[in-house]
């Protein structure tokens, strides 16, 4: 749709008031899921991270991916919590809801959590003393192996696979060879 | 960059069902602009019916005769809305052929889905034509 069909359509205030209300409920029901997907957690595993009753973590979040269904900002925030991602709630001028609409495509309501947030990545770089000053790997089999890491870092795997190196040349989130890794927790990379 | 596009049917007589129902409703328009947007970023189709009670999207298999349809659910204060169609003849495509209100167990037009599936096999036979549906 042209800009310029979408603005005749949103001259009706009826209209681009329940484009707003449908943006919304049905935007945000659509991105729970894409999320959830992304990292490839059931409804019920969802339900247990924002702290469901057990029993109702699955039909919790059966609702919640519901295109209509009303939210609340305190589940909203939960789940911004347990997907650790930015949840931004603000009024915006009617053309930046259509721009958000107009620009939807294949992966667009996927959204990094924040140890894969590519806009930290010069930060990242810059502060190299906040990467981890000591680094441990348990298992040498090839193609696989564990660290341990004290800091947020990416990490790439060279063929000596006791050795790992920071890097930001490398596209991480390739299976087998890059991961990366919030300060205190064990990855497996195989 | 969108996968799907949406179509409208067009029979031979030259009526667009689904343009008659949504013709003059702008919430209904807003609504099902929003749900089709969301939609097309959903590169397999079979995926649009999510399994769930309240699916926003849900491919009809109770009926034979109504096999390949599929209905768009949402709501418009409060009233559940049911505009139908199918696959298209060209991949990523999906036709809208019909729209329906819905009441308890009763819809509007009451043959709704009897249309869709008229409709439906008037398209597959290359009678009639579609005009592009476009999505925000």
């Amino acid at each position: 749709m042209s800009k310029a069909t979408l603005h005749a359509k949103l001259k009706e205030p009826e209209y681009r008031h329940e484009f707003v209300s449908a943006n919304i409920d049905t935007g945000l029901a659509f991105q729970i899921r894409a999320l959830r997907e992304q990292r490839k957690w059931s409804q019920q595993e969802l339900g247990r991270r924002i702290g469901r009753k057990p029993g109702q973590e699955q039909p919790g979040i059966s609702k919640l991916e519901t295109a209509g269904h009303a939210f609340s900002l305190a589940t909203l925030k939960k789940l911004a919590e347990a997907f650790d991602v930015a949840l931004v709630v603000r009024f915006v001028p009617f053309s930046e809801a259509a721009n958000w609409v107009s620009n939807l495509g294949p992966g667009s309501l996927e959204v990094a959590s924040f140890p894969q947030d590519r806009g930290f990545d010069e930060v990242r770089q810059a502060t190299s003393t906040l990467f981890p000053t000591s680094c441990f790997t348990t298992g040498h089999e090839p193609g696989h192996a564990q660290v341990m890491v004290d800091g947020p870092a990416y990490f790439r795997f060279t063929q000596d696979k006791s050795e790992i190196v920071r890097t930001r040349d490398v596209a991480y989130g390739s299976r087998g060879t890059v991961a990366s890794a919030a300060p205190g927790r064990m990855v497996t990379i195989g | 960059m969108r996968v799907w596009r949406f179509y409208e049917y067009v029979d031979a007589t030259g009526r667009n069902a689904l343009r008659v129902w949504i013709s003059g409703r702008p919430k209904h328009t807003a609504r099902l602009d929003i749900l089709l947007a969301h939609l097309a970023t959903i590169p397999d189709s079979k995926y649009w019916d999510t399994g769930e009670t309240n699916t926003p999207f849900k491919w009809l298999t109770k009926v034979k005769a109504q096999l390949g349809l599929g209905e768009i659910r949402f709501h418009v204060d409060g009233l559940a809305q049911r505009p139908a169609g199918c696959l298209g003849n060209a991949p990523s495509t999906f036709v809208l052929l019909v729209g329906c209100d819905k009441q308890g167990n009763r819809y509007f037009p009451p043959d709704a889905f009897g249309q869709a599936a008229k409709a439906r096999d008037e398209y597959r036979a290359g009678i009639g034509t579609v005009v592009e549906r476009q999505v925000p």
